[in-house]
């Protein structure tokens, strides 16, 4: 098996920290590719740097449908593109947060996502909305680090993550935490020892959905939603 | 009272319509400039149309901001690159799939959608459902057309709409009908003279939104969803 780990910014760093994480879980003999997305910003943290990481993204997608992938990966806890990668993509393409967030629903009442800043609040919300899980939103909570923040300080990181995931657990109601960026990825272990409730790294939840859903021969319907447009588009 | 209508699709020929349309609904007063980016999809009919449509029109967003404008109308009935556009705006942005939404809702209990093609209506709902308004959609039905077909043929267009819109009213309980794409501008009248409940022309309610905006003075909230993004390096 053959599986595509795309991270849709540029952050060769945190393109590195993911390769790690994934390396570390995977079956042997599953081979996997982690790549930075060339041309795209350094992080994500606005809609402005989703819309501008997508098209690199989508060229990414299409290539791997020719070099003999069986699963792409899109490692960003906002699944920027992952309707239009579904649709240009033969192969199963799964979003590490939507593949979390059900996940997430299905271990416990309620789940509280964790974001790197406040700005993100209302933007994880309309997310969750948008996936229907709604009602099993406990809350969306900022650690007020910004990813390449938490990318470059994981001691600082974990502890304000244990100081967060503590208020949602106490105030909020939460049973799961999601570390909602890759940024977080690697510290559930810890969280999850410190406070006893259920941890999710986003990007191995989604590796590991992976590997399962390639076993089973299982991949996005091509109906509706996903259907192929008609290429070469009219472009202009 | 300056308005800039961006039709985020590349094709003049939508674009002259949106124009004419708005020029019939428009305040007298009103200044108004449509205009198209000059690359990207001819139209939008896909999630990846979208992802190559929304970088140019930022480009233009951002070159309207100092030009004196009083709000900027996106004009598709996807509100693709709506929130980007709406961070590095200081001017109000109106989204037309939102803003008829919102007028929907003033006009009856539930509304019923238009839309192109079959594979478009799971994407209609998606966007109802973002918008936490399901439980206001009565139903979302396809034309089957093309969106340059809706272009294209106007009479035929109207004929399945009208057949359409009365199974949305008898069947599914609509009571206001969204003629959603920009593609159909200008049929409303005709459609709802035949069928007898508000039919919205998301083109002519968007813009005629727009102008309400900007004469109240208000904007969008820069402080949460739409606050100005971190500058940072691209590579």
């Amino acid at each position: 098996m053959k599986i595509l780990v795309i991270n849709p910014n540029s952050s060769e760093h945190m393109t590195e920290h993911i390769r790690a994480e994934v390396l570390r879980i995977k079956r042997d003999d599953t081979q996997v590719t982690v790549i930075a997305n060339t041309g795209a910003p350094s992080a994500i943290e606005s809609a402005r740097d989703v819309a501008l990481a997508v098209p690199p993204l989508l060229e990414q997608v299409k290539r791997a449908n020719e070099e003999g992938y069986d699963a792409v990966i899109l490692a960003c806890f906002s699944d920027p593109g992952l309707q239009a990668a579904r649709e240009v993509s033969d192969i199963l393409v799964l979003g590490i947060e939507e593949t979390t967030l059900h996940v997430a629903a299905m271990l416990g009442h309620k789940f509280t996502i964790l974001t790197p800043l406040a700005k993100r609040i209302p933007s994880k919300e309309r997310e969750v909305r948008g996936y229907g899980l709604e009602s099993a939103l406990a809350s969306v909570r900022a650690l007020d680090l910004s990813v390449s923040e938490t990318d470059a300080d994981p001691e600082a990181t974990k502890k304000r993550i244990l100081e967060v995931a503590r208020q949602a657990r106490d105030e909020d109601g939460a049973e799961v935490i999601v570390l909602g960026c890759a940024g977080m990825v690697g510290y559930a272990k810890d969280v999850e020892q410190e406070l006893g409730l259920v941890v999710l790294d986003p990007t191995s939840v989604a590796f590991k959905i992976a590997e399962g859903l390639v076993d089973a021969g299982l991949h996005q319907s091509k109906q509706v939603l996903y259907a192929t447009p008609p290429m070469p588009e009219e472009a202009k | 009272m300056k308005i800039l209508v961006i039709n985020i699709n590349t094709s003049t020929s939508i674009t002259d319509r949106m124009r004419f349309v708005i020029g019939q609904v428009k305040h007298p007063q009103t200044e108004v400039d449509v205009i198209c980016p000059e690359h990207g999809p001819v139209t939008i009919d896909s999630s990846y149309d979208e992802a190559y449509a929304v970088p140019p029109t930022l480009e233009l967003v951002q070159a309207a901001q100092d030009k004196g404008y009083d709000a900027i109308l996106l004009g598709c009935f996807c509100d693709a690159g709506v929130e980007a556009a709406r961070e590095i705006s200081s001017i109000p942005v109106v989204a037309m799939e939102e803003a008829t939404f919102a007028v929907a809702l003033t006009l009856g209990n539930k509304f019923g959608i238009l839309t192109e093609k079959r594979p478009r209506i799971a994407m209609k709902e998606q966007h109802v459902r973002r918008a936490g308004l399901l439980s206001r959609l009565a139903a979302i039905r396809a034309l089957g057309l093309s969106t340059a077909d809706l272009d294209a043929h106007p009479e035929e267009t109207k004929k399945r709409g009208i057949d359409i819109a009365r199974k949305m009213i008898e069947d599914d309980g609509a009571e206001v009908i969204i003629m959603g794409c920009a593609s159909m501008a200008g049929y409303d009248k005709d459609v709802e003279r035949e069928i007898g409940v508000p039919v919205l022309d998301p083109t002519a309610v968007s813009f005629k939104y727009a102008e309400m905006i900007a004469s109240l003075g208000v904007s969008h909230s820069r402080v949460g969803l739409y606050h100005p993004p971190i500058r940072k390096e691209f590579k």
